[in-house]
């Protein structure tokens, strides 16, 4: 789980030159407040306290949460926001190892359905204005989520990409130290890439190409640190692909026909409901591997 | 979990010990052993049969007595590889030194390597199963039965020891070379495969050199023979493993590999059938490695049910004053997966260790026995168990590509039948409780341990199932033939009173005199 974190820190760094030290503060306050958290419910379990918190688990689940959050997002509601995720998906469902859904994506979707007009408050810092170098024109200084795909100014595409690239660049670092399976983040892109290519092909003025949409929002987040998430997702070989592919597809359909921002949580989230069905019908035939 | 192995020497060393006691169990984890030809106070030569194996049955065998002396007990005592409260009948023998000793064992002078077989290969089955040759590589597989189909394309002769410390076919090939070239020329003739091929640990370069030498001196009929070295790559020691290594085949796991044509013998096994073919001497001794903190490590050739209490004792490993808080004893019979630890000072039973101990001895498929002592630090504490975190790990390893953490998910409350047939589905049969899953898992569960225990309820289940079901069948046979007779006592006794209400007289008359003639006969037969 150390490698995880070592791989979050470029993300975050690119994150926090563009959004500001809001991001930071974030996360330290979610981390905080899982590790109490956890640490009271291990405790009210009576389990091992130290063996439960040093697997950091929970310190990553925190910063994942934290990193879906605008900056300066409140302390309170994110600490009610860690509740949710560490108490009720994890705990509540059986622990570490025994829970269905990923429970980042259950503190950021009760936080999202709670106070949804706090979301529309990204304020970008200002270190955009080195990017006039490339000759963009900035119209304004605030925008709705990195989670929301930025239709309206074509200029603010570069902040996402780069910080796409960023994450992808930890996604990268953690596929080779092979912690990750090649199925679960490559079949959600690939998931995300044919169903925008279909879209794009039947009305291409009004999306962006495919591979624009890879890097938009918090793709490449996703695909590497929130799909690949070992106890939620399927764990059979056919069926991590069945399910990385489908998070893709409703992901894209949510970006596009849904009201919401970013798809990624619903999508992961209902794939959550079927992975054990998954798990049963895609079971590998037994043979000596070589 | 990895022990460093001690150098061992490549001679084979045997063991002064003056063995007073030899322990036999019957039951075997394949072979069964038919029935005993002695009883208690008898007394017994060496290379004795104390058991008849059944003749037509490929899985029984005879087992005989190494010592000389006579029977002191036929008892249950528990069996080396399992818990100390499974408990088999079993043959204990005691030394005794006679005068008047018969050899009644001729050894016949040692034959050149070319001979010709003059026995078919059913009268081979019954001489293996008369020496009580089992698979020598660790599983025990009767080794008759793998004489039933001889039309053979690949024979296989198996000395990859995959596990660490076990180093006995590497002894074994550099001092008996020619007695195992003359075993695979005996095995030549009765499957006649278009090759052979002896696969070897890519470590046993002496070896190599040893069998090549042998080979080069008698090149006549052993033409399509192969040495291969093999990656020491843990499990490739698996019979269906090599196989593939080999031939690149994959054999479907529920079949055994001979419905390929493929047969994998063990080289140990290859050697003891030479010397049941030619010099008529029965299984009774086998070598065992013996490694860890001792003196003097090695490869001993052992009489087989040696107690291991003798063992420790010849190598002066001290049971009793272990318990310090400093040191820990630890004794492990087979190899560093797949082995059991017989005896772990850190539990807190250690009178029912120190009893087990003596009345265990080795088996026919013990391989090694590892004896270590470890200072008690942090690292080599007791592990806890923590729950399952579902990281996927001990599905990389698995060899045969199945999904230990679900596995381990189901199997959790095996009662349930569905629970089962999701274990079915999920092919645990085909588990060969290889260790590799342990050895990866962050939360140290006991895999394997678990997967055998699951396995073995499921056999029991379906045995009862089995058996519901038979009763069932038998009950439902039971009924119908009780309602036949129901029926055919209702028609007579109907025919019966139909015809009496005809002439009812007449019954009554003959009633009569069936009752008068019985008091007649009961007379005649009082008087006489």
């Amino acid at each position: 789980m150390l490698l995880v974190i070592v791989a979050c820190l470029p993300g975050i760094m690119v994150s926090c030159y563009f959004y500001g030290l809001g991001i930071i503060i974030n996360i330290m306050i979610s981390v905080t407040a899982s590790l109490a958290i956890e640490s009271l419910c291990l405790k009210l379990r009576h389990k091992n306290v130290l063996h439960g918190l040093t697997d950091l688990s929970a310190i990553v689940s925190a910063i994942l949460l934290a990193l879906c959050l605008p900056p300066y997002f409140g302390l309170s509601k994110i600490i009610i926001g860690a509740v949710f995720a560490i108490v009720v998906a994890k705990h509540l469902y059986g622990g570490l190892g025994h829970n269905i859904f990923n429970p980042a994506m259950v503190g950021y979707l009760v936080l999202l359905v709670a106070f949804p007009q706090d979301f529309s408050n990204w304020q970008l810092s200002e270190n955009i204005n080195n990017f006039t170098l490339l000759d963009l024109n900035i119209d304004a200084l605030s925008q709705a989520t990195p989670l929301d795909p930025i239709y309206s100014a074509n200029n603010n595409i570069i902040i996402t990409y780069i910080i796409n690239i960023s994450w992808l660049l930890g996604g990268i670092y953690l596929l080779s130290r092979k912690f990750i399976p090649i199925a679960l983040p490559a079949g959600f892109l690939a998931g995300i890439f044919v169903a925008s290519s279909l879209a794009y092909i039947v009305n291409s003025d009004l999306l962006y190409n495919p591979v624009q949409h890879l890097f938009l929002g918090s793709t490449m987040m996703a695909a590497f640190f929130i799909i690949t998430d070992p106890v939620t997702a399927s764990t059979t070989r056919k069926g991590r692909w069945l399910y990385s592919i489908s998070a893709g597809l409703i992901c894209f359909i949510i970006r596009e026909f849904g009201g919401y921002p970013d798809g990624v949580g619903f999508a992961v989230l209902f794939m959550n409901f079927l992975s054990p069905l998954i798990n049963k019908i895609t079971i590998d035939k037994a043979y000596v591997k070589n | 979990m990895v022990q460093t192995m001690s150098k061992t020497s490549p001679k084979i060393c045997y063991l002064d010990l003056n063995i007073d006691r030899i322990i036999l169990p019957l039951d075997h984890n394949y072979a069964s052993t038919g029935d005993l030809l002695i009883k208690i106070g008898d007394s017994v030569y060496k290379n004795q049969a104390l058991t008849k194996s059944i003749k037509n049955d490929n899985y029984s065998i005879s087992i005989h007595s190494p010592i000389d002396g006579y029977i002191s007990n036929i008892d249950y005592y528990p069996v080396l590889n399992q818990s100390s409260e499974y408990k088999t009948l079993a043959v204990e023998i005691q030394k005794a030194i006679k005068d008047n000793l018969i050899e009644k064992i001729e050894k016949s002078a040692p034959v050149p390597l070319i001979e010709t077989l003059d026995m078919s290969h059913q009268q081979l089955q019954e001489k293996i199963k008369q020496a009580g040759i089992i698979g020598l590589g660790g599983a025990g597989f009767p080794s008759a039965q793998k004489l039933v189909n001889t039309k053979i394309d690949k024979l296989i002769i198996n000395a990859v020891e995959c596990e660490a410390p076990i180093d006995v076919d590497n002894c074994l090939i550099q001092n008996k070379a020619e007695e195992i070239i003359s075993g695979i020329i005996l095995l030549k003739q009765i499957y006649s495969p278009n090759d052979i091929t002896i696969a070897l640990k890519s470590n046993m370069l002496a070896a190599k050199q040893s069998l090549e030498s042998v080979i080069n001196k008698s090149s006549k009929s052993i033409d399509n023979l192969t040495i291969k070295l093999i990656n020491n790559q843990y499990p490739s020691g698996y019979s269906k493993s090599l196989i593939k290594i080999i031939t690149n085949k994959n054999i479907n796991l529920k079949q055994h590999s001979s419905e390929e044509n493929i047969i994998c013998l063990n080289i140990g096994t290859v050697f003891a059938i030479q010397q049941a073919v030619y010099f008529h001497q029965p299984l009774i001794e086998r070598l065992v490695t013996i490694t860890g903190d001792i003196s003097q490590p090695g490869n001993y050739l052992l009489p087989i049910g040696t107690p291991i209490i003798s063992i420790l004792k010849y190598f002066n490993v001290k049971l009793e004053q272990v318990k310090t808080k400093l040191h820990s004893l630890s004794i492990r019979v087979g190899g560093d997966f797949m082995g059991v630890t017989i005896f772990d000072s850190q539990k807190n039973n250690s009178l029912e260790q120190y009893y087990y101990l003596n009345k265990v001895g080795i088996e026919k498929t013990t391989q090694a026995i590892h004896i270590s002592y470890k200072i008690n630090t942090v690292k080599n504490h007791v592990k806890p168990i923590y729950n399952c975190i579902r990281c996927g790990l001990c599905d990389q390893i698995c060899p045969i590509n199945l999904l230990p953490q679900q596995l381990y998910w189901h199997s959790s409350n095996i009662e349930d039948h569905n629970k089962q047939d999701l274990l079915q589905q999920h092919n645990i049969a085909n588990c060969i409780e290889c260790g590799l899953c342990d050895s990866v898992c962050p939360s140290n569960i006991p895999l394997a341990a678990k997967f055998k225990f699951t396995k073995s309820k499921i056999k029991l289940n379906s045995n009862h199932a089995n058996r519901a079901r038979l009763a069932e069948a038998r009950n439902q046979l039971q009924n119908q033939r009780t309602a036949i007779k129901e029926q055919e006592k209702y028609t007579t006794s109907a025919k019966i009173i139909k015809s009496s209400k005809k002439n009812k007289k007449d019954l009554l008359a003959s009633a009569l005199k069936r009752a008068q003639t019985k008091k007649i006969n009961t007379n005649q037969k009082s008087d006489a």
